[in-house]
């Protein structure tokens, strides 16, 4: 074991921590990624891709204050526009199947309308350029929605990654930047040790565990969060919720655009290999262990979410009746309390990061280039305050490492 | 919803399935049996369509019987059948957060859901897929699907037929195309002649008897007066032709499994390769339970107790996903799975029953190990088969010089799942079946780690792709 600490030692292998790693060792500084078990294998793998930046359904449908706090996002989603348009080019690769064509917002009723208006109003003020469309204009836009369909918000920057390959590519460029990635790894212990942090990780028992020094820890476990942040003595507000999501066989590319619905629960895109990922938020269903939910076996699917996901794509776009569904699958992402990201060091513990919630996927990229400034420059180009870890202090008030 | 609540619901209606449906019939337990066939039988006795039945006599009196008893046992009262039926997903009792089991189905009549106390699975097996240059060619099958054709259609599949590989059901398949007057070009065993031929004998010996062997033999007898060569330590190690298999490359095989020497080419039209079969577990595998790595026995089996549960409450197996055992090891403990899961329901069931039918699993299992043993390949021969170009994933494309690629550039990657995710070998319509175990192979051989480790790709829902009009609402 070498003496000097590492600069960061970032916890969890996922689209977040593996991006931090990558901006963090190339501003120079010595990287250690450790993850439980292999990098990309939770939600950063599972989600379904969207690069929605249009504010979500699931944020629009609970009244008006709720719909102006999550424009407060708008600031991140910028960054995320610019950035995942050139990260292909940065990683040094040539496709990482990331596509910007644009993104409906569909509605079905009167109803529906009125909730784009509003959300247009705020995304306006925010920098986003929304705009509604119908008719002719949205038949020759989208020939393939269906008849239920009237109007949609049009967003020319949205589109999907490809949550399969994005972290793979950037572990590939961190390790060229030199950054140590230790998969199999979980993570034991936690704390303040002279000025440093001392983790402890590795197969608990046979060879015992692994200590390293680092400057910096970053929390980037994702729906785990709130356990690591509990090994280091802290309480963190994060809830992880069991989604799914389904895959149909491939189809000669029909679809550019990724399509959402501002009243039902539905994401739609068609990937470069021609299959369809349909997701949306529909819940599936935690496993248990001795009462508590089960957060290390894979969610069941519920087969009432399998069908209603489904049922809502079939009436958005009729012609995926001709195809099959291939697969389902489950993931597990973390919410925080109130939605918005949880971004930044924690005041508590000082050189203890978090980066979780919010669209983290969308968000990913910048959640982590804007780590990498926190922790390398020690400032953020960017107002990020708001997103501060210490909102929540109140419930660390008695709490610590 | 109103629905049955069945107090046991078997998936397959193949031996060990019908012998489970015939224990549940006589306790008088509720009870339904789902199959993909429209008749019952499974592979061995699958059954051609009504108005085709003229010449199953070709296939023996083993056969026949076989027919006669499925077509008795789907006679019987108190059963419900779901014939023509696939199940795409399965809820165990814990995952469905009520006390049952649900199972999702498809047909042709569209979804449909079945909830049941207790699940049997009696899912089958189905040939091994082996790459190697050239088995995506049209014409390139299992020696399985050969028989399937003449089975299901009393047709086969071409006019030149080669049969290659290591296990016994070879000789089988040949002998019913010579009752069909059309015995194959040629029947490849990648095994020595000595060692076939000390396979063949062993029916005899100690234990008792194995049906498969002893018919395995007659065969080989009739094939051998018949004049159907039969070659023994060789392999096809290609197929090659412009829209279809045209011709066989074949090669001896060295000491130590490797092709050697000159290849031969057998002109062919066919080419059935029976280098043994894979447990088609993937119910179980969505269920959780757990699985044992027998490479010779079916790939990835169900791990079970002496009543054939297993590790998940409330789940039985019997027959090939338990272990490859043919079927009268499928009957033997199609009855156990069927006498323990009925008295794990509180019903009477007849304690010398369960003994004897714990004895006839037991004995039958001895015979599955020792058929294994002599069925397999020389050691490396099937590995040494693939080159950088041979395609792996026959669904999308994938080669092993690409999922090595993969490997090699992605240091961080141990599993079949993370090579999937990022090279997509399994993510195709035959949901990793054609693939899976030779993806974990590779896995396994580039990164060092275990098979156990590498582990198969997931099994996701829906287990066979369902259309999805099937989800339309009616007034969608």
């Amino acid at each position: 074991m070498t003496d000097q600490p590492w600069d960061a030692a970032i916890i969890g292998g996922g689209l977040v921590g593996v991006a931090t790693a990558f901006y963090l060792s190339q501003r120079g500084a010595r990287v250690l990624v450790l993850d439980r078990q292999e990098l990309n294998r939770a939600a950063s793998g599972q989600n379904a891709g969207s690069l929605h930046f249009q504010i979500e359904q699931r944020l629009v449908s609970h009244g008006e204050a709720m719909t102006r706090q999550a424009a407060t996002i708008l600031p991140l989603i910028r960054d995320a526009i610019t950035r995942w348009g050139g990260i292909t080019e940065a990683l040094g690769e040539t496709d990482l199947d990331v596509v910007q064509h644009g993104g409906l917002m569909v509605a079905e009723n009167a109803e529906q309308i009125a909730l784009l208006e509003s959300k247009l109003a705020l995304e306006g003020e925010g920098g986003l350029p929304t705009r509604i469309i119908d008719g002719d204009e949205l038949r020759s836009m989208a020939p393939y929605l269906g008849p239920k369909v009237i109007a949609a918000t049009h967003c020319p920057v949205e589109g999907h990654g490809n949550p399969r390959l994005i972290t793979a590519a950037l572990a590939r460029a961190a390790l060229r930047a030199r950054a140590e990635i230790r998969t199999w790894s979980p993570v034991t212990g936690l704390r303040r040790d002279g000025g440093v942090w001392r983790i402890e990780s590795g197969p608990a028992g046979d060879g015992g565990a692994r200590i390293d020094r680092a400057r910096t820890v970053v929390n980037a476990a994702g729906a785990w969060s709130r356990e690591v942040a509990a090994l280091a003595g802290l309480h963190l507000p994060v809830f992880p919720v069991a989604l799914s999501m389904n895959a149909t066989d491939a189809a000669v590319p029909f679809i550019p655009l990724l399509i959402q619905h501002v009243g039902r629960r539905l994401s739609l895109k068609q990937m470069r290999e021609g299959n369809l990922l349909i997701g949306g938020g529909w819940s599936a269903r935690f496993e248990r262990a001795e009462g508590a939910f089960d957060t290390l076996r894979p969610p069941a699917p519920r087969l009432e979410s399998i069908r209603g996901n489904l049922a809502a794509a079939l009436t958005v776009v009729p012609a995926l009746a001709q195809r099959t569904l291939l697969r389902s699958w489950t993931g597990i992402v973390g919410v925080t309390a109130d939605q918005l990201p949880l971004l930044g060091e924690m005041p508590e513990a000082p050189g203890f990061f978090v980066a979780t919630g919010g669209s983290a996927f969308t968000l990913g990229l910048t959640y982590a280039a804007l780590l990498a400034e926190m922790i390398d420059a020690g400032r953020t180009s960017m107002d990020v305050s708001i997103y501060a870890p210490d909102r929540f202090g109140h419930i660390n008030m008695f709490m610590g490492a | 919803m109103t629905e049955a609540i069945y107090q046991v619901a078997i998936v397959g209606a193949g031996p060990g399935g019908l012998a489970a449906a015939r224990e549940c019939a006589a306790a008088g337990a509720r009870a339904v049996v789902i199959d993909e066939q429209e008749a019952p039988g499974g592979q061995i006795f699958r059954q051609a369509p009504r108005g085709f039945s003229a010449g199953a006599e070709r296939f023996g009196a083993g056969y026949v019987e076989g027919v006669v008893a499925a077509n008795e046992t789907r006679a019987l009262t108190g059963i419900d059948w779901r014939p023509d039926t696939s199940v795409w997903g399965l809820l165990t009792p814990g995952q469905s957060g009520s006390d049952h089991f649900r199972l999702a189905t498809t047909s042709s009549t569209g979804l449909d859901e079945i909830v049941a106390e207790r699940l049997i699975l009696a899912t089958g097996c189905y040939d091994m897929p082996v790459p190697f240059p050239g088995w995506t060619l049209p014409g390139v099958m299992g020696a399985g699907a050969v028989q399937a054709f003449m089975k299901s259609q009393r047709v086969l599949p071409g006019e030149r037929v080669v049969l290659a590989g290591s296990h016994p059901l070879l000789l089988i398949v040949a002998d019913q195309m010579l009752a069909f007057g059309k015995p194959p070009v040629a029947v490849i065993f990648s095994q020595r002649k000595s060692r076939v031929f000390a396979m063949l004998r062993r029916p005899l010996t100690g234990l008792g008897f194995s049906r498969l062997l002893m018919q395995a033999a007659a065969a080989l007898g009739r094939l051998l007066r018949a004049g159907v060569p039969i070659r023994f330590g060789s392999a096809v190690v290609a197929a090659q032709g412009r829209d279809g298999v045209e011709t066989a490359r074949v090669s001896r095989i060295s000491g130590d499994g490797r092709p050697e020497g000159a290849e031969e080419r057998v002109g062919c039209d066919t080419v059935g390769i029976g280098y043994g079969f894979t447990a088609s577990a993937e119910l179980a595998r969505l269920a959780g339970a757990e699985m044992r790595w027998a490479p010779w026995q079916g790939g990835w089996v169900v791990a079970h107790d002496d009543g054939m549960r297993a590790s998940v409450p409330a789940l039985h197996v019997a027959g090939e996903i338990a272990g490859i055992g043919g079927a009268h090891t499928a009957v033997a403990e199609g009855r156990l799975a069927a006498l323990t899961a009925l008295g794990d329901l509180g019903l009477t069931v007849s304690a010398p029953d369960l003994r004897r039918a714990r004895r006839a699993s037991a004995q039958c299992r001895r015979f599955a190990a020792l058929l294994a043993e002599l069925s397999t390949p020389p050691e490396g021969l099937l590995r040494s088969l693939q080159g950088p170009d041979t395609i792996i994933c026959r669904c999308e494309g994938t080669t092993r010089g690409e999922i090595g690629a993969t490997l090699g550039g992605n240091p961080f990657l141990g599993t079949s799942d993370a090579v999937k995710l990022l090279a997509r070998p399994g993510m195709g319509a035959c949901q990793a079946r054609y693939c899976g175990r030779s993806l974990a192979e590779i896995t396994a051989e580039v990164t060092g780690r275990s098979l156990e480790e590498v582990g198969p790709p997931r099994v996701r829902t829906p287990v066979k792709p369902v259309p999805l009009s099937h989800f339309r609402l009616p007034d969608a």
